[in-house]
């Protein structure tokens, strides 16, 4: 008799605990006024980004060694590397007079997705390149994270280029 | 509480290997360094782990047949007769060992031999043998080894241990490991390296001449921030070396030098770039 009863409560449990859950859900606010629309991820590369550190990264070294070699491009006295990056015609110009030019000169520029970037191609005068964008940028966002990752063709990647920048204009 | 961490990592890491068809040991792996191949038949398919369990008596005649990072410098021998120097060590059930220096046994670079891994398979000396047994050629199937480099702990490391001739190129050299009595405990600007670039089988475009290097802050090795004895110098190749137009560099040859010494002769250290699309 007493198995029974045990084994009534077993199975009534779960369904007491989604009643507790349900009641507690009911209780919640509802939600007032609008989501506004959706942070503009283009828009957010607009602007003057000056290079604030270069970092390599060895992507088949056991422990991911990394490496500021911020000394190859940012030297007192000289501007570092500049991207510029215009909204209106998706182009985008590099001023440059120290360190090696991964980057081009100029061309247009274009993101893998706008709503959810991961990547940005920049379509130069003589070359093509497909960067990593390091994380979101915001209209507001003062860091633009760049990553080149170098591979061949069957997929092994050699090399990883971060490009740190800061927001200058 | 450190070392029970320690320890628990190097068993997962350890089983981690362990149920594997083939591995290596040490991992990350030395390339210039003792490595043990390991094949475990019983997880394998293909016909010699019947041939095996039908064949008892043949239990010790399993040999390696391998074809990357490239053919064995010794040879894989014929299908039907391997050679005896790619003969396997039984260890215990139908697991088989062997041991090798991946670099002299393959005859490649630690860099091919990090991109492409070990592709093999076990089989019997004769792998035609057995014709009768209905289950195929006396071979397991194609096996292959991913390889983790190991942490470089040489007289001359590379970062990255995979660069290209347009890429930033370090070498750092390890002063302690220093077996010429000449260049033993060199001070912080006395080390400097004379370097050059192969660009055919005779060949070369050197940066500076011999004589010239130690003047040329160019060429002067770095101490390392923390480390005693190392010193560093970084470059990018292909900006680096004036080598002729329609030339490539096939390799990059260098030794230390300090103001005052010039070995003679010098023992050139080789780093070959790696070539891909």
């Amino acid at each position: 008799m007493n198995k029974k009863r045990h084994s009534t409560m077993n199975t009534l449990k779960p369904l007491l605990l989604l009643f507790a859950i349900a009641l507690i859900g009911g209780c919640k606010p509802e939600i007032k006024g609008e989501l506004g629309e959706p942070t503009d991820k283009v828009k957010g590369l607009d602007g003057t980004w000056e290079l604030d550190q270069f970092i390599q990264q060895d992507p088949n070294n056991p422990v991911l060694e990394e490496r500021d070699m911020s000394e190859f491009y940012i030297v007192e006295g000289i501007t570092p590397l500049r991207l510029i990056m215009n909204l209106s015609d998706r182009t985008y110009t590099v001023e440059q007079s120290i360190g090696k030019n991964f980057f081009g000169t100029s061309g247009t520029w274009e993101l893998d997705d706008n709503f959810a970037p991961s990547n940005i191609t920049l379509f130069g005068d003589e070359d093509t390149l497909t960067v990593d964008l390091g994380a979101m940028v915001l209209p507001t966002s003062s860091n633009l994270n760049l990553q080149y990752v170098r591979a061949c063709a069957d997929g092994f990647r050699n090399v990883i280029y971060k490009f740190n920048f800061k927001r200058v204009d | 509480m450190k070392k029970i961490f320690s320890l628990l990592l190097l068993c997962s890491l350890a089983l981690g290997a362990w149920s594997q068809a083939a591995f290596v040991l040490p991992s990350p792996t030395n390339p210039n360094d003792s490595v043990s191949i390991y094949i475990d038949v019983a997880q394998t398919t293909g016909g010699l782990k019947t041939m095996l369990t039908n064949h008892p008596e043949y239990i010790d005649s399993v040999y390696i047949w391998t074809w990357q990072p490239a053919g064995p410098a010794c040879g894989n021998g014929d299908w039907g007769a391997s050679n005896d120097c790619m003969k396997l060590t039984h260890v215990s059930g139908l697991i088989y060992t062997k041991k090798v220096v991946p670099t002299s046994f393959y005859g490649v670079t630690p860099l091919k031999f990090f991109q492409n891994g070990i592709s093999c398979l076990a089989k019997l000396k004769d792998g035609n043998a057995f014709p009768d047994e209905g289950v195929g050629e006396a071979k397991t199937d194609d096996l292959l080894i991913a390889i983790i480099p190991a942490l470089c702990a040489d007289r001359f490391c590379y970062f990255p241990e995979a660069a290209r001739v347009d890429d930033f190129l370090s070498i750092t050299y390890d002063n302690n490991q220093e077996l010429d009595p000449n260049l033993q405990n060199l001070g912080d600007d006395e080390c400097y390296l004379y370097l050059r670039a192969r660009t055919g089988p005779f060949t070369f475009t050197e940066y500076a001449d011999e004589a010239l290097v130690t003047s040329i802050p160019e060429l002067q090795m770095k101490p390392v921030s923390g480390k005693p004895g190392f010193f560093r110098i970084t470059f990018f190749p292909a900006d680096f070396f004036d080598v002729p137009e329609g030339l490539t560099i096939q390799s990059i040859l260098y030794y230390v030098v300090k103001p005052g010494f010039l070995p003679a002769p010098p023992t050139y250290q080789t780093y070959v770039p790696l070539e891909c699309e």
